[in-house]
C-alpha cells in the first residue's frame, strides 16, 4: 500500500492505518525534535504532539508536496514554538543534566573529572546550536541530524537552495567562532 | 580534536538516542480517544442558533404572560364622601 493510499484510508475513517505512518516516520521526527530540544523526554512529548497535529490536520494535506516534507514542516514549526515558550525551563534541565553525571554512581565513565569536562563541552555545543537564528538552526538540524540534501531542506523551509547553503555556511561559521575555545580541551 | 569533530561527536551522540518503544502506543492511544477526532465546524453554529432560539422562546413566553394578565381596574374614589370627616372635627362638634 502506498503512502497516498494510507492517507486516503485515514481520511475515510481508518484510524488504525495511521499506525503505519507513525512507524515509518517516528524516528525521523524524533531525531529532528532532539536537534531542537536535546532532552529525550521533551522530544518524546513533542513527537506525540506532532503526530496528533498531523492526524487532526490530514484533511488539509492536499498531496501537492510529499507527505514527509509536510510532516517535517509541522515538526519544525512545533519544535520552534516549543523552544520559544520554554527558554527558562531549558536552563534548569541543563543544570540537572550537568550535575547528574557527577552524582550518578552507574555512569560508565570512571573518571569524574573527564565526565565533567565532557559535560561542559556538550553544554557549550548545545548552547551554541541554540543561539543560531531560527533559519540557521532549522537548516543545520535538517542537514546534520537528518542528513537531508539541500534540495529537500529548501522544499521543507520553502526557500531556495542558495538560501539553504547560505544559512548552513553562516551556522558553521557562527558555531566555529563560539566554540573556538574547545580546541585543545 | 578540531571544533568540527566535537560538534560531530555531539550530534552523533544525540542521534543515537532512541525514543521509548511505547511512543507509538501513546500516540495511537490519544488518537483513538473520541475527543481527539476533529470537531465538526458546524458545532459552534448549531450551538449559537440553539441558544438564540431558546432566548427568543423565552421572550415570547414572557410577552404572552403580560398580555394575558388581568385587566387593571381603576377606581375613582372620593374619600371625602366615604368618611364624613366633619363629624370628627372637634371644633364644629362642641
Amino acid at each position: 500500500m502506498t503512502e497516498t493510499d494510507i492517507i486516503h484510508n485515514i481520511k475515510n475513517g481508518d484510524t488504525d492505518a495511521f499506525k503505519l505512518l507513525v512507524d515509518k516516520h517516528q524516528s525521523m521526527v524524533f531525531r529532528t525534535v532532539m536537534g531542537f530540544v536535546h532532552v529525550k523526554e521533551d522530544a518524546e512529548d513533542l513527537t506525540q504532539e506532532i503526530f496528533i497535529t498531523v492526524f487532526q490536520s490530514l484533511d488539509y494535506f492536499q498531496g501537492k508536496a510529499e507527505f514527509a516534507t509536510w510532516l517535517y514542516r509541522i515538526a519544525v514549526n512545533i519544535s520552534l514554538n516549543y523552544v520559544k515558550k520554554n527558554r527558562i525551563r531549558k536552563l534548569f534541565n541543563f543544570a540537572e543534566e550537568k550535575l547528574q553525571p557527577i552524582f550518578n554512581q552507574q555512569d560508565k565513565c570512571v573518571n569524574p573529572e573527564e565526565q565533567i569536562i565532557r559535560s561542559e563541552i556538550e553544554d557549550l555545543i548545545r548552547k551554541a546550536i541554540d543561539q543560531l537564528t531560527e533559519k540557521q538552526r532549522t537548516a543545520f538540524i535538517l542537514s546534520k541530524y537528518n542528513e537531508l540534501p539541500q534540495k529537500k531542506i529548501a522544499s521543507i523551509m520553502q526557500i531556495s537552495e542558495g538560501a539553504v547553503e547560505q544559512h548552513l555556511q553562516r551556522a558553521k561559521i557562527k558555531l566555529q567562532k563560539k566554540l573556538s575555545g574547545l580546541v585543545g580541551k | 580534536m578540531k571544533t568540527e569533530d566535537y560538534i560531530k561527536r555531539f550530534i552523533e551522540k544525540e542521534k543515537q538516542i532512541e525514543p521509548t518503544p511505547f511512543l507509538r502506543t501513546r500516540i495511537m492511544g490519544v488518537i483513538e480517544k473520541p475527543m481527539v477526532k476533529k470537531a465538526s465546524s458546524w458545532q459552534p453554529v448549531i450551538a449559537t442558533v440553539s441558544i438564540s432560539l431558546i432566548m427568543l422562546l423565552g421572550f415570547q413566553l414572557s410577552n404572552l404572560y403580560n398580555s394575558s394578565s388581568a385587566k387593571q381596574t381603576l377606581l375613582n374614589i372620593n374619600d371625602s364622601n366615604i368618611e364624613m370627616l366633619h363629624y370628627y372635627h372637634i371644633e364644629s362638634n362642641e
